[in-house]
């Protein structure tokens, strides 16, 4: 089952710009970046704007709103992808509720946007 | 010595064992050696977009290591598992000739690897299969459309690639029945995992009831989408309970007899075997009888899905499906 493997475990990470979180494909095999859509991130009920986040796998990373025209780029089904935030709100070792709300439009089914949302609660390194 | 009265022999497709991937807990090729030491073969289907990195490309180095797997495990490359990815921009469908040539590398790779079968998806179309047909002839790998859930034999998206097929008339395109579109009920994990997932009974209760009804499969679940939309309920449920109209649908297993000549691999989709050796969902003492009077001579893999709604161990699952399709087919020869 998927969903409840939507954040990576132990993935909240301190950085210089903020933190950043690990989440995985919920999805049995591969797909471009162009059928991923972050939907929201929340740390402990605060909504994250979507323009404090960055996508990051393959060694690149991009705003959110460039994800559909990432036709070229593929996720790897068992790579963790992360999403590194400009924040400065975290203490390292406190603990947080993460919320990942995720969709993926499978490029073979028409119209579908599997929507999956899971919350983990995570200490930061 | 009496001949035996059918020739259909037994796989696993490495997508059964999603969990086991997706958790890092078995690499590729460990989920290749085991089903070999479980005697869950021979057949072997893999997902392109599954077990390779590199795919829809297959390096020289990746298909050398394949067919060395392939050797030392003493496995038979059946199918591989291609995608009809035309909303890989979903800004835009692909164009015809982008679908011909995205489909052409996933065929070369089928190739490449070993494999006489590639499973394709309806959503292709026949337009770009037909264009495909001397591809296939010329790689020596068939072409088999998965007629999968809702789907089913007559439905016109079916007729129309039946049509195409008796046009072409090449002994390189065929189907690929999946058994979830004979199903004969939703799957008990299901419905245990949408509790699990705190969804409301009179949601779920509306989802069985419109999957009961005639009708298209596609509008069904377009009108309890809506009716979702209309009560105000999570989108997260909409969308979870959304999926069984896309897996199960309750084509008569007779009805596979119509295309049973062009069928050239067979998805043995299941949910689980229980206690009492059967699978509650999927009719396998009415639907496997049928491809041995039908004299199906090929492979069938074992499909397990399980792993979408469960944690539960796949290779386990196999076992016991392995144990069922020899129960029966025996009964029926």
């Amino acid at each position: 089952m998927m969903v409840d493997k939507l954040i990576e475990p132990d993935s909240l990470k301190l950085t210089q710009a903020g933190f950043s979180v690990g989440v995985r494909l919920p999805w049995y095999r591969t797909v471009p970046l162009s059928t991923v859509e972050l939907v929201s991130l929340k740390v402990d009920e605060r909504t994250i704007p979507a323009g404090s986040i960055r996508f990051a796998i393959n060694g690149g990373e991009w705003r959110l709103q460039q994800l559909p025209e990432l036709v070229d780029q593929q996720w790897f089904v068992i790579d963790t992808a992360e999403l590194r935030v400009v924040d400065d709100r975290l203490d390292r070792g406190s603990e947080h509720d993460v919320e990942v709300v995720l969709a993926v439009y499978p490029p073979y089914i028409k119209g579908l946007r599997r929507l999956l949302r899971w919350s983990r609660r995570m200490k930061v390194n | 010595m009496a001949s035996p009265k059918h020739d259909i022999r037994l796989g696993t497709t490495i997508y059964s064992l999603t969990n086991e991937y997706h958790s890092r807990r078995y690499s590729f090729e460990a989920l290749v050696q085991k089903v070999a030491e479980l005697g869950i073969g021979p057949g072997l289907e893999v997902v392109g977009f599954q077990s390779f990195r590199e795919f829809p490309n297959i390096s020289d180095a990746t298909a050398a290591r394949f067919r060395e797997l392939v050797a030392k495990t003493g496995l038979v490359p059946t199918c591989l598992g291609i995608n009809a990815d035309v909303y890989r921009d979903r800004r835009r469908e692909m164009t015809t000739d982008e679908s011909v040539a995205y489909h052409r590398v996933q065929l070369e790779a089928a190739a490449k690897l070993g494999f006489p079968v590639a499973r394709y998806q309806w959503l292709a179309g026949p337009e770009v299969i037909r264009r495909l047909a001397p591809d296939a002839e010329r790689l020596g790998v068939k072409l088999g459309m998965e007629i999968h859930a809702p789907q089913h034999v007559q439905h016109p998206d079916v007729l129309a690639y039946r049509e195409m097929y008796e046009k072409v008339g090449s002994p390189y395109l065929g189907f690929i029945p999946d058994f979830g579109a004979s199903a004969r009920a939703i799957p008990e994990a299901y419905f245990r995992y949408f509790r699990w997932r705190g969804i409301g009974e009179a949601a779920i209760e509306l989802a069985v009831n419109m999957w009961h009804e005639e009708g298209d499969m596609f509008a069904r679940r377009k009108r309890f989408q809506e009716t979702g939309a209309e009560r105000g309920w999570d989108p997260v449920w909409v969308a979870e309970l959304s999926i069984v109209f896309g897996l199960f649908s309750r084509q008569p297993p007779r009805d596979w007899l119509e295309i049973m000549p062009q069928v050239v691999h067979v998805h043995g989709k299941f949910y689980g075997v229980g206690d009492d050796g059967r699978d509650a969902a999927i009719p396998y003492e009415e639907i496997l009888p049928v491809f041995v009077e039908g004299g199906y001579r090929g492979y069938i893999s074992s499909e397990w899905e399980g792993h979408q709604v469960s944690d539960d161990d796949g290779f386990a699952a196999i076992v016991k499906h392995h144990a069922l399709e020899r129960r029966v087919l025996a009964q029926a020869a």
